[in-house]
């Protein structure tokens, strides 16, 4: 086997891997074209995704789905009433991918993810924890494991600021479902790769603006892990990566969000620092525009740290999207990741289109077809799909 | 019940108050000192409306203004009707609650506005006359509740074109509305209500007994 067809072969099963153990908390930015600029509004958890409250729900239903009856919405179609302390949820998703390179054509239909979803309230605190299956192909070797893909208590200090510490994917930028984008994936924020760290967060949503501070303490999957050496950098028995992330938007009018997040980290190999703006322009209630920027920074730890061992470089992610009839959305999307300027070959770029279609609540299809070049294996572009089909309980 | 309910209620009520504007039309009637009435002859009301917590903005949009208004020299005073069933959030539901629940358009098909008197630099029926950030006082009937409102206007004349746009504020709560609440959003009391409308001087008439009043 030759070497080029190994690394070949690698950058393949890169590009599918996040979509093979990938889990999605699924949240809908796009909802800030309604007027809907923070996510608390349909969701339990501050940066959006996840368990819905019974206002979520009922928005599911009257603005993203083509079809409904009254009830619909609820836990089993409204065939089960829980406690209003009480909220269910809980995602099953399945894929069919399709990727076609210079090395091969290769198709897959798995499970990605099949989760239940409770939180408790008590006054105003919010328990908050999944358990489900780990999802992927027959070649992934935890697929069919129990899983908490994530567990949080939240508290509202008021009905404007929180605290929240638990186990979750890292609030940055802007939370969107699809985690294989360049601005998640590329910056190793893709759920994909089960990278749920131990956050402890605080935060201020306000009407005018939102804020977050949280403290990423990373998360091991090591069970010989070492958490006393946990706070002693270079010096972990495990590669985990903690830091502090720092994010601020402000909304603008009634149906924009403009957004910048920050975060300084580090692990074994390297330190880096990442930082951009995110841009959420409803320009009307069916047309919406979702963008981000990240500027990365990397410091690898060996050799010393120098001046020419650094990394620069950037992600960006930009999406138009359109509501052609209600629940049926279209889109375009194009995707940029570059992250050492210096080296030609670190160079990603995709454009590709999508439709986003909620038949009736509860249900979601949803297929993107990308073009896409990774300089690194090849200069030409290659071929890669994707179809989910999302049941919500 | 839905906050859009809630929302829509606010539009009404910012609806009500597009009548407030009192800009005259007439720009290529020269204004000879005697009492002119003018006609809408478009007229939008916008309202934003804030569900809390979450802040969710609720924004309602409606057409269909009329009214007359009245000049009196420097002086405009006006009345002003909306039809509260041409509000839209944009969410079916929201709409129906709101009508149905809030605002009860069965039974009050309609807001009224009458603005006081407002002193402009010039006669608004001159062309190339503007006023910009001026105080109005008037009466808000809505929901068969009538309640003082007071907020700003901006006007210019073009020509034979009258533009007006005017904001104000409205407590819901004042006008006998319940307070809009749906799955644990509850709309504030406070709506902001925009209205704007356009008027042509050219078809200005000396003023009726009934629009001297």
């Amino acid at each position: 086997v030759s070497a080029s067809f190994l690394r070949q072969l690698k950058y393949l099963l890169l590009s599918v891997t996040g979509i093979l153990i990938s889990t999605q908390s699924h949240a809908f930015p796009e909802m800030v074209r309604m007027g809907y600029q923070n996510c608390t509004a349909c969701h339990v958890s501050p940066s959006g995704g996840g368990i819905l409250t019974d206002y979520g729900r009922s928005m599911a239903s009257e603005i993203l789905s083509t079809w409904n009856y009254e009830g619909e919405e609820k836990i089993g179609h409204g065939l089960v009433t829980t406690p209003e302390w009480l909220h269910v949820g809980g995602d099953s998703y399945w894929v069919q991918t399709y990727v076609d390179d210079t090395t091969k054509t290769q198709k897959w239909f798995f499970p990605m993810q099949n989760d239940l979803e409770a939180a408790v309230r008590i006054t105003r605190l919010w328990l908050v924890g999944t358990l489900g299956v780990q999802g992927g192909t027959s070649g992934v070797p935890s697929r069919g494991n129990m899983i908490s893909h994530r567990y949080y208590a939240l508290y509202n200090l008021s009905d404007e600021t929180y605290v929240r510490a638990g186990k979750y994917l890292l609030p940055f930028g802007i939370n969107q479902p699809n985690h294989t984008v360049v601005t998640k994936q590329n910056l190793a924020w893709d759920e994909s790769q089960n990278v749920e760290t131990y956050n402890v967060e605080t935060g201020y949503i306000g009407e005018k603006y939102n804020a977050s501070l949280v403290a990423d303490f990373g998360r091991s999957t090591d069970p010989s892990y070492n958490w006393q050496n946990h706070f002693v950098p270079n010096d972990s028995t495990d590669n985990l990566e903690r830091g502090l992330a720092a994010n601020f938007a402000f909304n603008l009018y009634d149906t924009f969000k403009l957004g910048f997040s920050g975060f300084g980290g580090f692990n074994n190999d390297a330190t880096r620092y990442v930082l951009g703006p995110n841009f959420i322009l409803g320009f009307t209630k069916k047309l919406i525009f979702l963008s981000e920027y990240d500027y990365q920074l990397l410091y690898p730890h060996t050799p010393a740290p120098t001046q020419a061992s650094e990394q620069r470089g950037f992600v960006s992610y930009n999406r138009l999207q359109y509501e052609f009839y209600k629940g049926v959305n279209g889109y375009i999307a194009h995707q940029l990741s570059y992250l050492d300027l210096t080296s030609g070959n670190t160079r990603i770029d995709m454009l590709g289109a999508g439709l986003d279609f909620f038949p009736r609540p509860h249900f979601e299809i949803q297929g993107e077809w990308n073009k896409k070049r990774t300089a690194s294996v090849s200069d030409s572009y290659s071929d890669y799909a994707w179809l989910l089909l999302h049941y919500y309980l | 019940m839905r906050a859009s309910q809630t929302l829509s209620a606010m539009i009404f009520l910012a609806f009500l108050s597009t009548g407030f504007f009192p800009f005259a039309a007439a720009a290529s009637t020269k204004d000879n000192g005697g009492k002119k009435q003018v006609s809408v002859a478009s007229g939008q009301v916008d309202f934003l409306a804030t569900g809390k917590p979450s802040a969710i903005k609720i924004h309602g949009h409606g057409t269909g203004l009329t009214g007359t208004f009245v000049v009196d020299d420097k002086t405009v005073s006006g009345k002003f009707e909306f039809p509260m069933d041409n509000f839209d959030t944009g969410v079916e539901m929201r709409n129906h609650h709101m009508k149905e629940k809030y605002l009860e358009t069965g039974k009050f098909k309609t807001a009224q506005l009458e603005v006081q008197p407002v002193l402009f630099s010039a006669s608004v029926l001159n062309a190339g006359t503007s006023a910009k950030d001026l105080t109005f006082k008037g009466t808000m009937t809505l929901h068969g509740v009538s309640h003082p409102i007071q907020g700003t206007l901006q006007e210019t004349t073009e020509k034979t074109k009258i533009t007006a746009h005017a904001e104000f504020e409205l407590t819901i709560s004042d006008y006998a509305i319940v307070i809009p609440t749906y799955l644990g959003i509850t709309v504030a009391d406070t709506v902001h209500v925009s209205v704007d409308l356009t008027a042509d001087s050219a078809s200005a008439t000396h003023a009726t007994d009934e629009a001297k009043k």
